[in-house]
């Protein structure tokens, strides 16, 4: 019995040794494209393993029966050799849009493809990986090369075909079924369980060849939101309503609104603060110029932020947060929400929302809505989207505009001073009641020397703000602060416009930063925080957002609860008394007592003041004050937003509101609001 | 590349394919290498390295380009007039190396781009991964461990600067291609006019000491590229690749890009 066991181990060894010998680069295959994967894996998630690899290894065993039909081993090394390459480079991609955006790929990602290079704009090239994989891949050339022309023949004939073709079926069945597996617990309907989720928002769960699969699977399909029940949705949209804030509800009833969407607009654009930017004008600070000096220069630079900032009919909402790209910005502070899995630009653009800021005051007040915006037309289809999703009659954009086209996509930006300067009598018109949505664009990214801002850095080199420095690589905040005092040129036409035409006191306006400036690490680098360890991470995502209420005086109150973007729209609702209904809104107004919970649709994050995490099982960043307590009450918030996201999914998905549901909606408004 | 002995069959050259080397200890110094070359030879030789000193004259030419930059400049703000420039020496280069190629295939009867079937030993395969390999990875300690790939072409660009970036890369690409036919010409030539017992390698030293040096010297002073100094270095990588392949142009070449470019 031992030596029947001893004899049989002996032949499968022998069969084994049979088996490698002929398939040598096949093994050496494997092996390259492991280590490959696990390298790429690393290098964006600090993990040199995956938890479920399986996808991957089969996907990887594909090639490896597909050479076994290959006559010889010059075929079988070529294929292998095409394997590694895609490999690379799907890696390389993957590895890029990690570093880009923080986030791993998902399907959605495919809608931007078009705006890819605009929204990119940086290739951040990691050395590990590519110098780790070059040295895989020439290795394997050159001793694949060597070793195909030393093995033995490969096996041919009926029996490898055979066995092959089963192995190849199972495979692929394989596959099938981890794919179904990966994606069965997605539920568009009911998205509780991102906030315990074990995704970990990075590859070392499948890897990235596995999870561009499984994202493929999951967009093609695993992501049909069954609307369900359409009385329950109705349900739903109505079953809570908003109250006016007895302090500032209605204060600003009968005014006109202005919204300007400022692109990467930070605090320090234009605020010296030590403790919060110490790498920002704080660093003028020195034996030569005190800080009084300082800021007394800069109100030089920026007299019209300034001005907004510290008027008396100013609100400040001091701990606004953002963490999203500019698109899903905008709709939140239009819509004051925004689904999951799609990006609506793209995907629901004609879809009715009588609930957007535009359809609701034309509902109630009959106001006609405009937007502005000084890039292009198409750019996130915006020229659909906002004339007909969100309610605007018209969308102007710089084609439309008499400005001198510097956006040529190549560096330079256009200018937002010329946008308003050219713009002005059409967004604030002085013949009837307006709602002006404006989206400026000259502190976008990248920054780099352009020719239109030179006046205002021949204007920083007079006061000696940040300098040009030969040894500084880009001097990329100088530039950046440059392209802020064109933001501020364009601040002060506005008020002056309003101001000479009578319509300063009957006029909200608001200013919100979109999100960080990210490009080129600059919030980083002013703010100095570069890892979740820091004492302060949120800070990083902290952004400006003023709101001037008429020229009424309100004491320039600086509120300091959390707030975020989707917090603007109903806090416009709440200044010009206009009740709403709160399970469309993910936000809540400023001036309310409740906070709210940011969910970022495009990083997959849920972040407050305190926590950033994408499941609450690994909470990425807790401040030190944040106690178990405030995490449990912020689960429950989550999980209200996270009911609210779900049922905002079908809304968009079956287009709730077209058709009679709109007459709906607006006939609930009127009486929610007496008219 | 085709080496001389395919060519003629005078017995008094063996040449055995490594890089010019006879094998035979025939000379007993270069004074008497020389004498012992017949003049047809000689010729030959000379009209070698009289095209690498064409070529090199040529790369240097090229730069005079630059003088119609104001014509250049109209297309955007001068960022991209680098570009044509680049496109404008692809062809030049292009055409000069298919004029260079049929120049020698007539008066000196080599190919200089036939891609030879004896493939590359495995010590010396691996000596060349080994060389870009080190190459890369002290240009790139250098900058923080990042690749000198994305300190000029990656973050913080803007899509103008990221394109002329990228076309410098085909600028060095094309001068490459012209350094390495000259080097193989100087190889070529030399070895041909000193027949020694081991192969000396002029390719490699013209590469540093004669192409890598002008080039150092003109892109430093006649152009904005970044790193010079780090490309002039990398010409050590280069010629020790050449010589490594024994002056396969094709894997000498693409290697020496990959390791430019990186």
């Amino acid at each position: 019995m031992k030596d029947t066991t001893k004899l049989r181990l002996k032949q499968t060894g022998a069969a084994l040794k049979l088996f490698a010998g002929r398939n040598y680069l096949m093994l050496g295959y494997i092996l390259a494209a492991v280590l490959m994967e696990l390298t790429g894996i690393a290098v964006t998630s600090g993990r040199f393993y995956m938890t479920e690899p399986w996808i991957y290894l089969v996907f990887i065993a594909l090639p490896c029966l597909v050479s076994l039909y290959l006559p010889n081993h010059k075929s079988r090394y070529s294929i292998f050799v095409t394997a590694l390459g895609i490999n690379f480079i799907l890696d390389m991609i993957f590895i890029i849009i990690y570093d880009s955006t923080n986030t791993v790929f998902d399907f959605a990602m495919l809608n931007l493809r078009s705006d890819a290079m605009a929204i990119v704009e940086s290739v951040p090239i990691s050395f590990a990986y590519v110098f780790v994989s070059a040295i895989i891949i020439s290795l394997y050339c050159t001793l694949g090369q060597l070793l195909r022309r030393r093995m033995p023949k490969p096996a041919r004939g009926r029996t490898v075909y055979i066995v092959t073709s089963v192995l190849l079926a199972v495979a692929i069945g394989a596959d099938s079924l981890l794919l179904y597996f990966a994606n069965y617990k997605n539920n568009a309907n009911d998205l509780t369980y991102r906030l315990y989720q074990t995704e970990r928002g990075t590859y070392s769960n499948k890897g990235m060849i596995a999870n561009f699969a499984s994202e493929l699977a999951r967009g093609f399909w695993f992501s049909d939101i069954d609307v369900g029940d359409r009385n329950e949705l109705g349900e739903f949209v109505y079953a809570e309503t908003t109250e006016l804030d007895e302090t500032y509800g209605g204060i600003a009833e009968g005014y006109n609104v202005v919204t300007i969407l400022c692109e990467s607009f930070e605090w320090f654009t234009f605020l010296l603060d030590a403790e919060r930017y110490p790498n920002g004008f704080y660093k003028l600070v020195g034996e030569h110029r005190s800080t009084a000096e300082v800021i007394a220069d800069l109100h030089e630079l920026y007299p019209n932020l300034y001005r907004l900032y510290e008027s008396n009919s100013t609100v400040v909402l001091d701990n606004a947060h953002s963490l999203e790209k500019t698109d899903i910005s905008e709709n939140k502070s239009i819509i004051g929400n925004y689904p999951l899995y799609e990006y609506i630009n793209y995907e629901y653009p004609t879809n009715t929302l009588p609930y957007s800021l535009p359809n609701t005051l034309k509902a109630l007040y009959g106001i006609e809505s405009n937007s502005f915006h000084d890039g292009y037309k198409t750019f996130y289809n915006r020229n659909v989207h906002h004339t007909h999703a969100l309610g605007f009659e018209s969308y102007t954009a710089m084609e439309d505009m008499d400005i001198a086209d510097d956006d040529t996509g190549l560096g330079e930006r256009n200018l937002d001073s010329e946008m308003m300067q050219a713009c002005a009598a059409d967004m604030f018109p002085t013949d009837r009641r307006f709602n002006t949505y404006i989206t400026t664009i000259t502190q976008h990214g990248q920054y780099a020397y352009r020719q239109n801002l030179k006046p205002y850095y021949d204007k920083m080199d007079e006061l000696n703000i940040l300098p040009y420095k030969a040894d500084d690589d880009g001097n990329a905040l100088r530039y950046y602060c440059a392209a802020g005092m064109d933001f501020d040129k364009a601040i002060g036409i506005m008020l002056d416009y309003l101001e000479e035409h009578g319509l300063a006191d009957k006029t909200i306006i608001t200013l919100f930063g979109d999100h960080n400036t990210y490009y080129q690490g600059i919030s980083n680098y002013v703010k100095n925080i570069y890892s979740y360890k820091a004492d302060n991470y949120t800070e990083l995502y902290r952004v400006p957002v003023m709101i001037k209420v008429g020229e009424q005086n309100i004491g320039n109150p600086h509120i300091q609860k959390f707030t975020c973007v989707a917090d603007i729209y109903p806090t416009i609702l709440d200044l010009l008394g206009i009740k709403g209904f709160k399970n469309l809104m993910y936000g809540v107004s400023a001036f309310n007592d409740e906070s709210s919970v940011l969910y970022s649709r495009a990083y997959d994050r849920f972040i407050t003041d305190k926590l950033y995490f994408n499941s609450l099982s690994r909470i990425t960043y807790r401040a030190a004050d944040a106690d178990e307590e405030y995490v449990a009450e912020v689960e429950q918030k989550c999980l209200t937003l996270l009911d609210k996201i779900s049922h905002v999914n079908r809304l968009f998905a079956g287009n709730y509101f077209g058709g009679g549901n709109a007459d709906t909606y607006y006939e609930r408004l009127r009486q929610l609001n007496d008219k | 590349m085709e080496t001389p002995e395919q060519t003629h069959s005078d017995d008094r050259f063996i040449y055995i394919g490594r890089d010019g080397g006879t094998g035979k200890n025939l000379h007993g110094d270069y004074r008497a290498a020389y004498a012992s070359v017949p003049k047809g030879i000689k010729r030959r030789a000379f009209t070698m390295l009289g095209a690498a000193g064409v070529t090199l004259a040529f790369l240097l030419l090229t730069r005079l380009l630059w003088l119609f930059e104001p014509l250049l400049d109209k297309i955007y703000y001068g960022t991209l007039s680098e570009v044509v420039y680049y496109i404008i020496l692809g062809i030049l280069c292009t055409a000069f190396i298919v004029a260079l190629n049929e120049f020698i295939k007539h008066k000196c009867e080599v190919r200089l781009f036939r891609a030879k079937k004896r493939p590359v030993r495995l010590t010396r395969a691996l000596s060349v991964i080994a060389v870009c390999a080190v190459a890369v990875f002290i240009v790139s300690a250098v900058f923080g461990f990042n690749l000198k790939m994305q300190k000029e072409m990656g973050m913080g660009v803007t899509l103008a600067t990221a394109l002329t970036n990228i076309s410098v890369y085909f600028y060095y690409a094309f001068h490459l291609w012209l350094g390495f036919a000259a080097a193989a010409l100087v190889q070529y030539g030399m070895s041909m006019l000193f027949p020694a017992k081991y192969t000396v390698p002029y390719g490699a030293i013209f590469l540093v000491a004669v192409y890598g040096l002008l080039e150092y010297i003109f892109e430093t002073f006649t152009t904005t590229h970044l790193y010079t100094e780090c490309y002039f270095a990398l010409t050590f990588a280069y010629a020790a690749i050449f010589m490594l392949t024994q002056r396969g142009f094709h894997v000498s070449y693409w290697a020496s890009i990959v390791t430019m470019v990186l």
